[in-house]
């Protein structure tokens, strides 16, 4: 094997080492945890950066492992926002056992994306998500039962798939001779026999992309984990946007005939989803709460910038998916950080933090700013798109759309002025805040790079758009996506 | 035009990226560990604001220079997906060039004043960074071609407004009021952000000359009265009007400067001049034009009555400021274009200065008192002692509580909103914890 084809294996064996020396030595003392982490961290993100710079958009044929134009630009952002998660964590929160899960997610998650084999692609999707399921299990969280149920419902289809891909008679002959589970070859080559199979096989994965995202009412898990999850592992499990990233690896290129059947009657789904979210987060007393509905809620935008199937919101989608996160290990962080130092998230017992962590409460408000889509930030261009691409055929959605981006604002704002502004809270179980520190040059810094991140993102994004533009030239290929009436026009001229 | 006059317009349309640069130049420096001192922000500040105030004005030079034709500049697009891209079009004319330039000298002057004005008060480098934003805004607001262009700078006027209002971050009153405001733009901020779309749905672009060119050739079904309406709200959540106008006065917490430009100069007539770039549509919708007058006149009259009981300069003020405000409404909605543009500069400048000798008004009136040598009488307390006292006392109720219509609001929409969003999230909770009573057993 030469260098460009051994390195996607170090995308996720330096994790996973990362995690074997910490399952060795159970009782390491936190700080020597975080040093483990970031090390591992950094050595991964490296690795990423230098797959993306050498990538050329295209793999290699029959590879396992390799990087494309949907992988170049989520690797090393997705690397960089779990290096994050993982070097501002509260101490607190990086025991060894913690620890080594969120670094064995981190393989998973990473393994995932640089896999172009559907059958790694099943391991190390369920490999993402097992660490938070033992967690939840040994802690007896009251998420588990809703987690256990989404973990089924990921897995089980992901596996289908295996299993059917694997069965004879069920692929074409022209697929089997492509590569049987080579997820670019099935993409250009008509994979399946009968069409029934291929419907089935493609609602079982949408299944699977709505428990993962959390889509109306598969949510019930997401509040719980995001509430009272053990924070650094459930960052990097369900932060990471794999639920979409299913949609352009696999959905989108072996099933698109069900897509564009399917993706319009979920539209409905998702905007409920955007909608139910924005409005049960305004009632929230718990910023964590709060933050896991607002999630949601961007969970269903995103869904539904897929679900227009058009070039402007399915462009807007995979940015969104960026952005989105990016705001959010952002926010979360910082709630965490304030939840470490005053032993409450509840917003009820806070108030009046910016006059002891004035540049605490600066970040947040620019997260804030950069999470409503203010213009100059990703989120304006991203959201931009996705309407635009719905308003053509789906004027109303974009209406209901743009309602929820105007609730959310309001959600985050009422969660920066409960924190931060006006005076500490009189209750008599409110906890000390005389002494608050602000943020550490360490959680300073991280969340600056992820606002870099997301500014650079709302003002030059012409690039990225157009590393996706690739990603949509080859769903347009398939017949995935509907080309632009421009394209279309001009084909129709030519020919 | 020639190749000069044309980079003439493009200095003004770039005029908004200084202030923006120095805001986020600004940022930058108070994340290091040694903060900016006061007069390396107000050298930045005042450097962005001089060059942003320099294009302006020589963009209305090279207007009038070459016959006052209006010109469109098209700088490109901000980016591109399909079919569709985000323009960066900018229109100079009669309307926009000397708002903005008004818009651009208050910025300046105001830039000038709080540099003393804030000397040695905590945030004075977070009033700096918010000012910059807000007059990046506004002359993005102003400047823009398109409707989805002044949408953006309207988001960041709508920004900076709320964050100043809550300036006084330590006291709870401002910090409540920062929040209404918020909540009453983010709603009504929805009417510019349909608007646009109606436009895109119906001719492709939503370009203040393409509706314009759509609208006089009608080979297309542009549905104006939508469109006017919904512009029509957002524009009566900016300008504070009928029934969505009680932040104004809750605003005054801000600092003086901040209420000088931005309630009193700037922020405030941004609907109105959201409604003289939608003349074109409401020409076409009488009804829209009807619901403008009816906003506007409803407006004037309700602030005049509570501005009369109001007791303290600054609220007085405000409520003056929404009753001209809704006047230049109606306006407009007559068609009276050029009479509302000369109202929202003239107006702007006299709020301003007012806005700035608020802190003197003690001061003032015992000069004027002493010069006079007797007390002064209001001429609205003659006009209430006509009235019969029980009917004082109803009408001053009235007035004093804005007419109810905060209270209403508050009792029949966000609170049912609230119940509704609590009663779903302990709903889930409830489920939550019954699904882990079944799973234990």
């Amino acid at each position: 094997m030469s260098a460009p084809e051994l390195l996607p294996l170090f995308v996720y064996l330096l994790p996973l080492l990362g995690a074997a020396l910490l399952l060795l030595r159970p009782a390491m003392a936190a700080w020597h945890v975080r040093q483990v982490c970031v090390v591992t961290g950094l050595c991964t993100l490296l690795c990423t950066l230098l797959l993306a710079a050498g990538s050329s958009g295209s793999p290699w044929p029959g590879a396992w492992f390799g990087v494309d134009s949907l992988s170049a630009l989520l690797l090393p952002i997705t690397a960089a926002v779990g290096l994050g998660v993982l070097w501002s964590s509260p101490l607190g929160e990086l025991t060894s056992r913690r620890a080594s899960l969120s670094l064995v997610a981190f393989a998973g998650v990473l393994g995932t994306l640089v896999s172009l084999n559907v059958l790694w692609l099943a391991a190390f999707w369920t490999l993402s998500l097992l660490p938070l399921y033992f967690e939840l299990r040994r802690t007896r969280s009251a998420a588990l039962p809703s987690y256990r149920i989404m973990l089924w419902l990921c897995v089980v289809p992901i596996w289908g798939l295996v299993a059917a891909l694997a069965w004879p008679g069920v692929l074409s002959p022209s697929a089997i001779a492509a590569g049987r589970f080579d997820v670019v070859a099935l993409a250009t080559a008509h994979a399946f026999t009968r069409p029934a199979t291929e419907l089935w096989l493609g609602a079982m994965l949408l299944v699977a992309l709505l428990g993962r995202i959390g889509c109306f009412p598969l949510h019930v898990w997401m509040v719980p984990v995001s509430a009272r999850g053990p924070a650094a592992l459930s960052l990097v499990t369900y932060s990471t946007p794999l639920g979409i990233f299913l949609v352009p690896r696999l959905l989108l290129p072996l099933f698109p005939a069900l897509c564009q059947h399917a993706f319009p009657l979920l539209l409905p789904l998702a905007v409920l989803s955007a909608l139910y979210g924005a409005i049960v987060g305004l009632g929230q007393t718990d910023s964590r709460r709060a933050l896991g509905y607002f999630w949601m809620s961007q969970q269903g935008f995103l869904l539904a910038g897929l679900s227009s199937l058009s070039v402007e919101g399915v462009s807007g989608a995979l940015l969104h998916a960026l952005a989105t996160v990016v705001v959010r290990v952002g926010l979360v962080l910082s709630v965490l950080a304030i939840a470490s130092r005053t032993g409450t998230s509840d917003v009820r017992l806070l108030g009046g933090l910016a006059q002891r962590a004035p540049r605490l409460s600066a970040l947040f408000l620019v997260l804030v700013v950069a999470a409503i889509g203010i213009p100059g930030t990703a989120g304006f261009v991203s959201e931009d798109l996705i309407v635009q691409g719905l308003v053509q055929h789906h004027p109303v959605a974009a209406v209901l759309l743009l309602t929820t981006t105007a609730l959310n604002g309001i959600l985050l704002f009422r969660l920066h002025h409960s924190l931060f502004l006006g005076i500490k809270s009189p209750a008599p179980q409110a906890p000390r805040t005389d002494d608050f520190p602000d943020f550490l040059p360490r959680e300073r810094w991280v969340t600056l790079s992820l606002i870099g991140l997301l500014l650079t993102g709302g003002l030059v994004s012409a690039p990225l758009l157009a590393v996706r533009g690739n990603v949509i030239r080859s769903l347009q290929a398939v017949g995935a996506v509907a080309p632009s009436s421009h394209e279309s026009s001009h084909e129709h001229g030519g020919g | 035009m020639n190749f000069h006059t044309d980079s003439l317009f493009t200095i003004a349309a770039i005029a908004p990226a200084w202030p923006a640069a120095a805001a986020l130049l600004i940022g930058v420096l108070t994340q290091r560990s040694r903060r900016p001192s006061e007069s390396t922000v107000v050298t930045i500040a005042q450097g962005a604001i001089w060059l942003s105030f320099l294009g302006v004005a020589i963009a209305a030079f090279a207007y009038v220079w070459q016959g006052r034709a209006p010109v469109e500049q098209m700088l490109g697009h901000f980016y591109q997906a399909g079919d569709y891209g985000f323009e960066l079009r900018f229109r100079l004319d009669g309307v926009s060039l000397p708002i903005c330039l008004t818009a651009a000298l208050l910025v300046l002057a105001t830039s000038s004043f709080s540099a003393h004005y804030l000397h040695r008060e905590p945030g004075f480098t977070r009033f700096f960074v918010l000012m910059l934003i807000f007059a990046a805004g506004i002359e993005l607001l102003l400047l823009a071609g398109s409707y989805d262009l002044l949408f953006a700078g309207w988001e960041l006027v709508g920004l900076s407004s709320v964050l100043l209002v809550g300036f006084f971050q330590e006291r709870a009153g401002p910090v409540r009021a920062g929040l209404r405001v918020l909540v009453t733009y983010r709603l009504c901020d929805i009417g510019l952000l349909i608007a646009p779309i109606l436009c895109h749905l119906a001719i492709h672009t939503s370009s203040f000359s393409g509706v314009q060119a759509a609208l006089a050739s009608q080979s297309h079904a542009l549905p104006a009265t939508a469109i006017a309406l919904f512009l029509l709200l957002a524009a009566m959540g900016k300008s504070a009007q009928f029934p969505v106008g009680g932040w104004l006065p809750r605003a005054m917490e801000g600092p003086t400067a901040s209420s000088a430009v931005f309630y009193g100069g700037l922020s405030v007539h941004a609907g109105v001049y959201l409604l003289l770039r939608a003349e074109p549509l409401l020409q076409q919708a009488p009804a829209a034009r009807a619901a403008v007058v009816t906003v506007g006149l409803i407006t004037a009259f309700m602030a005049g009555f509570s501005g009369s009981v109001s007791g303290d300069a600054k609220s007085g003020l405000a409520y003056a400021t929404i009753s001209q405000v809704g006047l230049m409404f109606a306006e407009c909605g007559l068609g009276w274009t050029r009479l509302a543009t000369l109202h929202l500069i003239a107006h702007s400048i006299l709020r301003y200065y007012q806005f700035l000798r608020v802190p003197s008004a003690l001061q003032d009136a015992l000069a004027q008192r002493a010069a006079l040598g007797a007390r002064m009488q209001r001429p609205s307390s003659a006009t209430w002692e006509r009235l019969t006292l029980p009917m004082q006392i109803f009408l001053y109720r009235l007035a004093i509580e804005r007419f109810e219509v905060e209270a209403t609001l508050d009792r029949f929409l966000v609170r049912p909103i609230l119940s509704v969003a609590r009663w779903l999230g302990e709903t889930e909770e409830r489920v939550l914890e019954h699904t882990k009573k079944e799973g234990t057993r």
